[in-house]
């Protein structure tokens, strides 16, 4: 009669609860979102269409070993079993290795393993044990300006704060479009926003900022503040400093808590309104009046997400941010800024960093390195300088999801050897050697470590076994990782403990007892799920701030090191000396795209989905000629693409907007995504030394001047 | 389009389109149906419809009339399936006496005009009366409603035809009265269009025929959510205070027209008071009560719902005023004929929004697409080219994918200097010399 199983979807981070139900065959038939769960939490469509990318027949189902050269784009491929293509890649790794050393060996791993605890735990395992510090993973793409600047003011990497939106009654959310990508970096259940509505319900005020009219922007939740792509950085300093100006500063808490507090009110001051106002394209008086607001907020938040961290300053901009809830008072308070309960609530200090030195400079990450990532767009020049011998790439798509697709293309072929462990034969896994077959999120046991890791407003932990067995030769790549290691005569968790292990039961087990939990006890429980006891906002004081001297560090020195405050009035007057018909480049999200795992997905490929066009208001089309539907080309230094109008009012003008996940024409493995290849937009971003955030490695995606032609 | 868009998105099948379209122009209904003041309810057409127009699988075949310059026989024989997607070329009678007379029309005529169909494109429709009746309580019905007494200013920034821009300048039209045969609570119009009647500026409404109950008022025990909905709406709409109003839109409801009356054209509506009764099936019903009154109006509009006309060479349920069909399959008095389909307004009958035809072609897409799986098409005779062939030496002036864009960027680009989306072209000569401008230039593409 089959059965229901409770589950959560492993896309993107509120990991909401699924009911899955399974056959007699034991055939997932359907994807249903879980009312029941205490976390309240309600599937979108993306996660309940899921079944759609795990059916699909373009998935991965055997090795497979590229027959002809890699400087053909289409591969030849023949399977291989699993023995023959581990102990070829194996061998070929261990001399690599021996004659170039370990950071020779490139590691990238993609936004999906983030989702996949132990693969995750096992990818990092397996970067240590080959003694790589040449990682590369989407953090540098999406999120990681905010783990390093928490590392540096609060003293541990984990330390970035999360909104407390349930209560706060005031809410500044800067380049994040929650009711389309959701909260990122934090676990917020899916409810479509519905807890903005509350804001507004209980009298409470929210503001957003972006160049464009956000979906979450809506006579129910609140304005759009257009700001020029960007410039949030300006804003928000602009902000702290008109705060200070207004007497908003709590400077008995900045006292208590604070070091280098002066510092950061001189840097503030270099930025009144009126100075940046023409740049960010918004009147003094707006900052002010919003800067009164913060002030007289019972609280207040500041939030900002991937439209920032991409725009080339998102370690200061966050910094800021994070400076402006701690100077009015709204750091670690209800309503503020604060750090959940959590599986691990445990933040190591960062106190130690190493070097790796290539030829394109040397470069610091922390020790140990935390999942943390060099900048993925320096991948050209690495490749083609020789500094990378062998590419292995898990569960990612660097080719279309950093720039410098061309040069990475032509870069390739110089590699000795490229493996791609991925569930679909991606633009990136059709230029590797080997093609391994790995396991979705249905095929796998896990639990939300991610969101459960001080990221949710309601903590809680949930555990779900595999809804399906791998099917055929699919495998888990916590086993593919250790095996190779083992080929590699490495240390493999398969050596010591259980050669049977595939899944890394031992590695959840391992993570739960830091719970007192077991997999038995937790599957006890309803829903599988644990819910973690709250803890006071005020707690963040105690736990979170790491340094030392367990204070927040309102100027670190690594700032000045890296020269982020000279930079940033460098690129204000580059800014201020931009053409006023400038066009700005900015990225949109759209319903139906997350990764590359959905871009074959039919149901999500249609209309414009099928393409990727250039959304451009009309004033700006007007002013070049352009109509709905025109063919254009969008160039600038880094590359040149091809695409059509979408007039789309909700842009500011002068700015333009594409989607990532597209440019799928030589994705021969993916069939649907690549009948409707759209656009790589990504191949106008910048790559080399100066394209990257000096501290954070952020890569520069969105807010990149193109000029626009009719073709 | 709906059809087209799904057999698209099956990438697993090798499959070609040609979309046939009678005018010109491409999009049906939502070109000539939605209100020109409904802009976000044409966005279909940018963020999908256009998309599937522009797949090169797809050959637009433009200024065809299937009927006269091919045949559905014919059709049968060019391709594996054809579906049928003619929406409503017609409309429901009052069937009353004096129907017939000048200054009563078509709510759809009117329509039409409005939206530039070509058909319509001069219709010469007379605002000079200082009151309009509308009959129907639909959603067409608040469409015209809206349309007659919203600001010119307003219009002049929407899509609407230039001919009717300048009939409305014109207007004298103070007064629209909107008859209902039943009740309040069971109008046909939604929500959102009502609440649209609140922000149309210096129009008052009112409602007569039937005090609007109180919150607590018995009749309402049972109202669903929806009609308590409108109930609000209706009522927050005629207890606004109004000063002054420029123009006013009165709800009649329990009263149905009964004669038209004038000298050579329309001039007066005999309407009669109705009481709702239940028939057999519990449904409430509007019968006639012997009060009646003489409302003055020189322009009477039904809009009591649309209907399709008969195709020829394809059997028609002339009861529900669509093609005959059995789920989608075209069927003659419940047989089945292979390869011939139907969707939207023809197949279903006038009910929905535009995107309730997205369903609908979905399950006739499904019905085809089981038929080739069982084999029940037949291979077609002559190839595409060959079909291409016989269409130019049929109809010179066929329109093809380029020449509806050079349409496109005419309108828009005219549109463009009065800050309006988009001046259509509104007579079937203007848009095939559009079609065909600088023709010459291109070589045609040939698919
Ligand atoms: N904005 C929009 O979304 C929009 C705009 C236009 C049209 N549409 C849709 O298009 C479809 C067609 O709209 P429609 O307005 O033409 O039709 P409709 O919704 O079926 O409304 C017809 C109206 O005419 C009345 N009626 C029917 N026969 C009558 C008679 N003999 N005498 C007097 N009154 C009579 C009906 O009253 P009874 O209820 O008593 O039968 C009803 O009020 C609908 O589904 C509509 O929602 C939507
Ligand atoms: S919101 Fe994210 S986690 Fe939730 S169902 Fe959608 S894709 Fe999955």
């Amino acid at each position: 009669m089959g059965k229901q199983v409770h589950s959560f979807c492993r896309i993107c981070e509120p990991t909401c609860p699924l009911i899955a139900d399974i056959d007699d065959t034991g055939k997932v038939t359907a994807l249903r979102p879980d009312s029941t769960h205490p976390s309240g939490g309600i599937a979108c469509h993306k996660g309940l269409s899921f079944l759609e990318v795990h059916n699909d027949p373009d998935r991965l189902n055997w090795p497979q070993r590229r027959l002809n050269l890699r400087t053909e784009a289409e591969g030849d491929y023949a399977q291989v079993g699993w023995d023959e293509a581990l102990a070829d890649i194996g061998g070929r790794m261990k001399s690599i290795r021996d004659e170039h050393g370990p950071n020779s060996i490139a590691v990238y791993v993609g936004n999906p393993m983030v989702f996949d605890t132990t693969g995750a735990m096992m990818a990092e395992m397996f970067k240590n044990t080959l003694g790589t510090l040449m990682r590369f993973s989407s953090n540098t793409q999406d999120t990681q300006n905010k783990v390093i600047a928490a590392g540096e003011a609060f003293g541990s990497l984990g330390s970035f704060t999360v909104p407390d939106l349930q209560n706060t009654d005031y809410l500044l959310c800067l380049g994040s479009n929650p009711r389309v990508s959701r909260w990122t970096v934090m676990s917020m259940p899916n409810d479509d926003v519905d807890v903005l509505r509350r804001i507004r319900g209980r009298g409470g005020k929210i503001r957003f900022v972006n160049p464009r009219r956000v979906e979450s922007s809506t006579e129910e939740t609140g304005p759009t503040l257009r700001i020029k792509p960007g410039t949030d950085v300006y804003f928000l300093i602009a902000l702290l400093n008109e705060i200070e100006l207004k007497g908003g500063f709590r400077e008995d808490l900045l006292q208590e808590h604070g070091i280098h507090v002066n510092e950061l009110k001189a840097f503030a001051r270099r930025y009144p309104a009126e100075r940046v106002a023409g740049v960010i394209g918004i009147p003094a008086e707006t900052v002010s009046e919003i800067a009164g607001e913060i002030i007289a907020a019972r609280s207040a938040c500041i939030f900002l997400s991937t439209g920032v961290n991409q725009s080339r300053q998102g370690v200061l901009a966050y910094h800021v941010a994070e400076m402006i809830a701690f100077a009015t008072g709204n750091l670690g308070r209800r309503g503020g800024h604060y750090k959940p309960n959590g599986l691990r609530n445990e933040f190591k200090p960062f106190d130690k960093v190493q070097e790796i030195t290539t030829s394109v400079g040397t470069f610091e990450l922390p020790d140990p390195v935390s999942y943390m990532a060099l900048p993925a767009s320096i991948l050209p020049e690495l490749i083609e300088n020789g500094d990378i011998r062998a590419f292995i790439t898990i569960g990612g798509n660097p080719l279309l999801s950093v720039g410098g697709e061309e040069r990475i293309r032509a870069a390739f072929p110089k590699l000795e050897l490229t493996v791609s462990i991925d569930i679909f034969r991606s633009a990136t896994a059709e230029m590797s050697d080997y093609v391994l077959p790995a396991t979705d999120w249905m095929e796998r046991m896990d639990i939300n470590f991610l969101s459960s890791n001080s990221m949710q407003p309601l903590p809680f932990i949930q555990f779900t076994d595999p809804l399906e067995r791998p099917a055929h030769d699919r495998r888990h790549v916590v086993w593919t990782l250790s095996r190779l290691l083992q080929e590699m005569a490495l240390p493999s968790p398969l050596l010591d403990s259980d050669p049977e292990m595939t899944d890394g039961v031992g590695l959840i087990e391992g993570l739960l007892q830091l719970r007192d939990l077991s997999i038995e006890k937790i599957t006890a429980l309803d829903h599988s799920t644990a819910l973690l006891p709250e803890e006071p906002p005020e707690a963040f004081y105690e736990k979170c701030l790491q340094h030392p001297h367990k204070k927040v560090d309102c100027c670190p020195s690594a700032f000045v090191r890296t020269r982020l405050f000279e930079r940033c009035e460098e690129i204000l007057a580059e800014l201020e000396r931009e053409p006023d018909d400038t066009l700005k480049l900015i990225s949109l999200r759209t319903r139906y795209m997350h990764n590359s795992w959905l871009a074959n997905a039919a149901k999500f490929r249609r209309g414009k989905e099928t393409t990727n066009p250039l959304n451009m208001c009309e004033a700006d089309a007007s002013a070049r000629g352009l109509f709905n539907g025109d063919v254009v080309r969008i160039s600038n230094e880094h590359g040149t693409i091809d695409s059509q109008i979408l007039v789309n009012n909700d842009l500011r003008p002068g700015v333009v907007a594409m989607s990532h996940g597209y440019g799928h024409s030589r994705s021969f493995g993916l069939r649907v995504a690549r009948q409707h290849p759209g656009a790589n937009c990504n191949i106008l971003m910048p790559t080399g030394p100066h394209s990257y955030e000096p501290l954070s490695y952020m890569s520069w995606l969105t807010a990149v001047p193109v000029s626009v032609a009719k073709l | 389009m709906y059809a087209a868009q799904h057999l698209l998105e099956r990438s697993d099948l090798a499959v070609e389109i040609d979309l046939y379209e009678r005018l010109p122009t491409p999009w049906g209904l939502v070109r000539a149906g939605v209100a020109p003041d409904h802009p976000e309810k044409k966005l279909v057409i940018d963020r999908q419809f256009s998309f599937a127009l522009q797949d090169s699988r797809l050959r637009y075949l433009g200024n065809v009339e299937i009927g006269r310059d091919v045949r559905p026989a014919e059709l049968a024989e060019w391709y594996d399936a054809a579906i049928y997607a003619t929406g409503a070329a017609s409309d429901t009678r009052m069937g009353i006496p004096g129907e017939e007379l000048p200054g009563c029309w078509a709510a759809r005529e009117f329509v039409s005009f409005y939206n530039g169909h070509p058909d319509f494109a001069d219709l010469k429709i007379d605002l000079q009366s200082e009151r309009a009746i509308v009959v129907g309580n639909g959603n067409v019905a608040l469409d015209v409603a809206r349309i007659l007494t919203m600001p010119v200013a307003e219009l002049e920034r929407t899509d609407i035809s230039d001919q009717a821009l300048a009939a409305l300048r014109d207007s004298r039209v103070r007064e629209v009265v909107l008859l209902g045969r039943r009740g309040h609570l069971q109008g046909a119009f939604a929500n959102p269009e009502l609440e649209e009647l609140e922000h149309i500026p210096g129009v008052e409404v009112t409602a007569e025929g039937e005090d609007l109950p109180d919150d607590d008022d018995v009749m309402l025990d049972g109202a669903d959510w929806t009609t308590r909905r409108k109930l609000d709406t209706l009522k927050r709409l005629v207890r606004r205070p109004s000063s002054n109003p420029r123009k006013r839109i009165i709800f009649r409801f329990l009263s149905s027209p009964v004669e038209i009356v004038g000298n050579g054209r329309v001039e007066q509506l005999l309407v009669a008071r109705n009481r709702l009764e239940r028939d057999a099936g519990g449904r409430l019903f509007a019968a006639a009560t012997e009060e009646q009154e003489v409302l003055q109006a020189g322009l009477v509009l039904r809009a009591i719902g649309y209907r399709g006309d008969p195709f020829p060479g394809l059997p028609f349920d002339t009861r529900r005023g669509v093609i005959a069909n059995l789920g989608g399959r075209i069927a003659d008095d419940g047989k089945v004929w292979p390869g011939a389909y139907v969707t939207g307004w023809i197949k279903r009958g006038c009910r929905g929004i535009i995107g309730s035809n997205k369903r609908c072609a979905a399950e006739t897409v499904a019905a085809l697409l089981e038929d080739r799986a069982v084999g029940r098409l037949r291979a077609p005779e002559i190839g595409r080219d060959s079909v291409l062939a016989i269409l130019r030496d049929r109809q010179p002036e066929l329109v093809r994918l380029d020449g509806w864009r050079r349409i496109d960027h005419a309108e828009r680009s005219a549109g463009r200097e009065l800050g309006r989306p988009r001046r259509k072209l509104t007579r079937t000569g203007e848009l095939l010399a559009c079609a065909a401008a600088e023709q010459g230039l291109h070589q045609e593409s040939s698919r």
